[in-house]
């Protein structure tokens, strides 16, 4: 089969990384992303940024592991060449405090992020309301600065980016022979997937320039993520809310719940609300599945659901998904050099 | 009782603010005015970054590590406040970095979560072996000092532009106590060979995703005199020129190279970083900080001058117990002329 053609449907953090990993790995094939929205109108837009893993509890540990250590080595490298502020990808050091003292000793990721310690005595003075907290440095990626960088990389590679809404996969049969599925929350409506479902996000971002450490409560409720232009304050995990308008009374809540965890917010200026629907899943569905009509077979590498950790997982999840797209390839070009005898 | 402070960098102002809090309901007729030729943005200590960090060592000046020390604690009270913001104060964590172990310097139980560099954080830093991570205090002088100039305003203190010449020209004019807060320029009032300029130079430029500082130590070239970089809440300062004895406050084009380059290589990042502006400043360097009384002839009778200068590059690290010591002093001075004691009843 000459050039093989994949379509990468989604263009947010998910389908850019995958299409960027697709093209590394296979440079016979071309690429199309094919995608309804883009920078600045995605969920990735929205997100923080922050690498701290989120715990899927559908995948086995040392999977969710390796796709964190894989995208943080990926982005460390990233942050410590001349391409980091274009990329804007860079450090920032804080601490995750808990009220109440967390279950297990360490979290698994606490060996990937930088210099991982408990807080001391002095460092929880400065929490009143908690007893107990972790310090560590790790990576925060500027999202819609991240994925123009994305955008960049593949149309440098020759990867084609084109806006077009894809409302059934199968569409797609004649003009490719392989379609990767990275919709995220579009997903529920595109291939009719009962498990996934939205996980409301309401954040405020503000001008705050003399924030520098992130605060995240342990509770994963309220978080102060500072990033190159501005800080992210959150948050909300509302299940199964599709509302994408900001609501003013979330809002408040939000400044509120931040304030009392780094007072000097009090002074942030500029502020800007923004909605996102956390794609969410019991595990990210990373899988293979084959798409039959009338004896027409259609490829399908799905890599979606990756709820609130998409940033902390997706080079990752898109190595892994370029991997299956290249069976899928190798399974085809074997079918079509049987066709010929 | 007339105090007459030159001076109004953060040394100058800091002790005026110190004074007049701890004595004003003391000696209702305290009447200060600070008289200076350079206001901020002006003063040296507007050109600095703003970090609080002693020298790595305190060459047995334990009275400064002491001072160092009351004025961290002092400062972290005050980020939990209001006011935090409106003093240029907020929390930052960052990097020493050394080619070699050091021994753990004098603050490190002062900062906050002071621990040793993972081999995987040395990684960032190819060309250094050995290091710490610590959370300190960032006070931006062209914040602070405006801060400190309106909680002074507020309690009736003067200001004056003006370079005061002499001692005996301020006495003249009737202050009984003279805080001499000159910095570098202390020399022009009463000769002080031991007081040199270190010069410095400091490249500033936007680069928003630095959110640490770094700071590199060169064992053999001394202190500052290697790259630093220290992101401030505006721009972020290059830095790493320590000239001693040169008074030059002209931007040289060799400094601006040597900082450009050698803070690109510490952070290849920088490269891309948009540059903002060059400034020059003569740290006021001394062996020793000079802050004690002395009693000066003033025609025929005694006036007292309290000098506090000579903080060399660690002028904001150590202000507020510089001022309180200062205070000190000034209330031994009242003790003396039996002015603090309360007001006698009317008969």
């Amino acid at each position: 089969m000459a050039a093989p053609k994949v379509a990468v449907v989604g263009a947010g953090v998910i389908g850019l990384s995958t299409a960027l990993c697709i093209a590394e790995t296979c440079p016979s094939c071309s690429v199309t992303v094919l995608s309804d929205q883009f920078s600045p109108n995605t969920t990735s837009d929205v997100a923080a940024g922050m690498l701290i893993p989120h715990i899927y509890p559908g995948t086995p540990i040392h999977v969710q592991k390796q796709w964190f250590k894989e995208t943080f080595t990926y982005l460390f490298a990233i942050s410590n060449s001349a391409e980091a502020s274009e990329a804007g990808i860079h450090l920032v050091s804080g601490w995750q405090v808990f009220k109440n003292s967390p279950k297990e000793e360490l979290p698994f990721w606490s060996d990937i992020v930088l210099g991982f310690r408990v807080m001391s005595k002095a460092e929880l003075q400065k929490f009143p309301q908690h007893q107990f907290g972790h310090a560590f440095t790790t990576l925060k990626c500027n999202c819609p600065s991240y994925l123009l960088w994305l955008a960049k990389r593949l149309k440098a590679t020759g990867v084609q980016i084109y806006t077009r809404k894809v409302t059934d996969l199968w569409e797609l049969h004649s003009e490719y022979n392989v379609v990767v599925n990275c919709t995220g929350i579009g997903a529920c409506q595109l291939v009719g997937d009962e498990k996934i479902f939205p996980v409301r996000g309401q954040v405020l971002k503000v001008h705050a320039p003399w924030v520098t450490n992130f605060i995240r409560d342990g509770d994963g409720l309220t978080y102060i993520y500072p990033g190159m232009h501005n800080v992210t304050l959150g948050g909300t995990r509302e299940k199964g809310n599709w509302s994408l308008a900001p609501d003013p009374g979330t809002t408040e809540d939000i400044f509120d719940r931040c304030c009392s965890l780094e007072p000097s917010l009090r002074g942030a200026q500029d502020i800007k609300v923004k909605v996102g629907l956390r794609p969410s899943r019991q595990h990210v569905r990373l899988q293979k599945e084959v798409l039959s009509r009338g004896g027409i077979k259609l490829p399908v590498v799905h890599n979606y659901g990756h709820g609130a950790g998409g940033f902390s997982v997706h080079r990752g999840t898109a190595k892994e998904a370029a991997r299956l797209v290249g069976e899928c390839i190798a399974a085809l070009q074997g079918s079509s050099s049987r066709a010929k005898l | 009782m007339r105090v007459a402070i030159i001076g109004a960098g953060v040394i100058g102002l800091s002790t005026a603010l110190c004074i007049h809090e701890q004595y004003h309901g003391l000696v209702p007729s305290l009447e200060m005015e600070v008289y200076a030729d350079r206001y901020s943005p002006h003063t040296t200590s507007d050109g600095a970054a703003g970090l609080w960090q002693p020298y790595l060592s305190d060459h047995g000046n334990l009275q400064e590590t002491v001072w160092n020390k009351e004025t961290f604690d002092y400062l972290l009270g005050h980020l939990g406040s209001a006011a935090a913001k409106e003093m240029g104060l907020f929390l930052i964590s960052g990097y020493n970095l050394f080619t070699q172990p050091v021994p753990d310097p004098s603050w490190k139980n002062i900062v906050l979560g002071f621990r040793n560099l993972t081999p995987k954080e040395l990684e960032l830093f190819p060309g250094y072996s050995y290091g710490w991570f610590n959370t300190a205090l960032m006070l931006e002088c062209r914040t602070y000092l405006p801060w400190l100039t309106n909680r002074l305003t507020q309690r009736g203190v003067k200001f004056f532009h003006k370079k005061v010449e002499s001692f005996q020209e301020v006495f003249a004019q009737g202050a009984d106590v003279v805080i001499n807060c000159t910095g570098i320029r202390a020399g022009e009032l009463q000769p002080d060979p031991e007081l040199q300029p270190g010069r410095g130079q400091i490249i500033k430029v936007l680069a928003p995703w630095v959110k640490h500082f770094i700071i590199t130590h060169d064992i053999k070239s001394g202190i500052y005199n290697s790259p630093y970089v220290i992101p401030g809440s505006e721009f972020t300062v290059l830095g790493g020129i320590y000239q001693h004895g040169n008074w030059s406050e002209e931007n040289s084009a060799q400094d601006h190279k040597t900082i450009w380059e050698n803070c690109c290589r510490l952070l290849p990042a920088l490269q891309r970083a948009k540059i903002l502006q060059e400034w020059s400043g003569l740290r006021p360097a001394r062996p020793c900080v000079r802050l004690e009384r002395q009693t000066l002839r003033h025609g025929n009778s005694q006036a007292e001058v309290i000098h506090n200068y000579g903080h060399g590059g660690f002028g904001i690290t150590i202000h507020w117990g510089c001022a309180m010591a200062a205070a000190r002093l000034f209330g031994s001075i009242l003790q003396e002329k039996k002015l603090s004691s309360p007001p006698q009843p009317r008969l």
